[in-house]
């Protein structure tokens, strides 16, 4: 999955599940914790979804926590799991 | 996750004697579990109530002291001191308590008349276990109250703070830590209460009540989520201690603290008698 495409992924899937009522334009800079658009179950779910779109884990052990809240770093740290492990 | 290997059951347990101080029993968690108890009424032929999640046995030595004669009680929790001073509270009362949980309920198949739990099943580790688990050991025509903490609560507190937990804690923490509460929709949970019992018999009401308090007040009820935060370093805990509690008094109105507690009632009653 390309950068382009793995961002889509995350912005379509925030866009239907954020929790936050008020209209936000959601980009690659938006930062997700913070503003409300997601909570740690948020994060658990969205995690879940990259992972059964793309078919490997996310690996968190070493994630920055500045870089996780936002789609962009989020997206990166997808793209470096997905890079680390064997194609299925 | 074996009773003894859960952080939570290990907090809870551990500090089980300041969960029963006053400051505690006088915070929101405790009107909210009065609200609960309060709604609560034992039918003249239930032989056995059970209590789940009992903790120090506060709301089973209240229903115990009013209950019709005969009505024997069994309360039972996950976390060993809790039930020690349960033990200590019920003491002379038709009241056992035993060490169990909702995935591994120490009773025996279709034995109970009727089930209660304040607070307590948003922390189970297995949904579908610990409600295959309620139904083998309800009778068939037993009734059930089940209340516990919805998927939307405490939102004013988890805007405020997720940040500062998710700097202390790293994401990986974090999101373990999110995995050992159990909060469900009213949607999902009447899904998942429905694969054990007949959805005729079944429902399920949610409600939404914002409690306000000073930051104090909150703060005595922190033991409560302790559980969550063992594997922070001591050294960040205290400073993130500080700026939870920063965040928190931020959000102080002309009221106090606000903090909704969205909760789940699931009901479990008897078949309405066909004619």
């Amino acid at each position: 999955m390309t950068q382009e495409q793995m961002q889509q992924l995350l912005i379509d899937w925030i866009k239907t599940n954020q929790r936050t009522s008020n209209p936000v334009d959601i980009s690659a800079d938006t930062e997700l914790l913070g503003s409300g658009l997601l909570d740690s179950f948020g994060f658990l779910d969205l995690i879940m979804h990259i992972e059964s779109k793309t078919g490997f884990q996310i690996d968190l052990a070493d994630a920055d926590p500045g870089e996780f809240a936002v789609v962009r770093g989020l997206c990166n740290l997808a793209l470096k799991s997905q890079a680390a492990q064997p194609c299925p | 996750m074996s009773v003894s290997a859960n952080p939570i059951v290990e907090t809870y347990s551990r500090l089980a004697r300041e969960y029963d101080e006053n400051a505690n029993f006088l915070s929101c968690w405790c009107r909210a579990s009065e609200r609960a108890l309060s709604s609560i009424h034992l039918r003249d032929d239930y032989k056995l109530v059970v209590d789940m999640g009992c903790g120090t046995g506060r709301a089973v030595h209240a229903l115990a002291a009013g209950a019709p004669a005969g009505t024997e009680f069994i309360a039972i929790d996950p976390a060993e001191n809790m039930c020690h001073i349960a033990a200590q509270k019920t003491s002379g009362q038709a009241v056992q308590v035993r060490q169990g949980s909702f995935e591994k309920i120490p009773l025996e198949t279709a034995s109970v008349d009727y089930m209660y739990s304040i607070l307590a099943f948003h922390w189970v580790t297995n949904l579908d276990a610990a409600v295959a688990e309620i139904a083998r050991v309800l009778k068939p025509d037993a009734e059930m109250d089940l209340f516990f903490i919805g998927r939307d609560n405490g939102r004013e507190f988890i805007q405020k703070t997720s940040a500062i937990f998710l700097k202390h804690m790293g994401p990986a923490l974090l999101l373990d830590s999110a995995r050992l509460r159990k909060q469900l929709t009213q949607e999902a949970a009447l899904q998942l209460f429905s694969r054990q019992f007949d959805p005729q018999r079944l429902s399920v009401d949610e409600s939404f009540t914002t409690y306000y308090d000073t930051l104090e007040g909150h703060w005595s009820w922190w033991v409560r989520v302790e559980g969550h935060f063992v594997k922070i370093p001591a050294e960040k805990k205290a400073q993130c201690d500080i700026q939870v509690r920063d965040a928190l008094q931020s959000l102080a109105g002309p009221q106090g603290i606000p903090y909704t507690i969205h909760e789940l009632h699931v009901k479990l009653r008897r078949a309405k008698a066909r004619h």
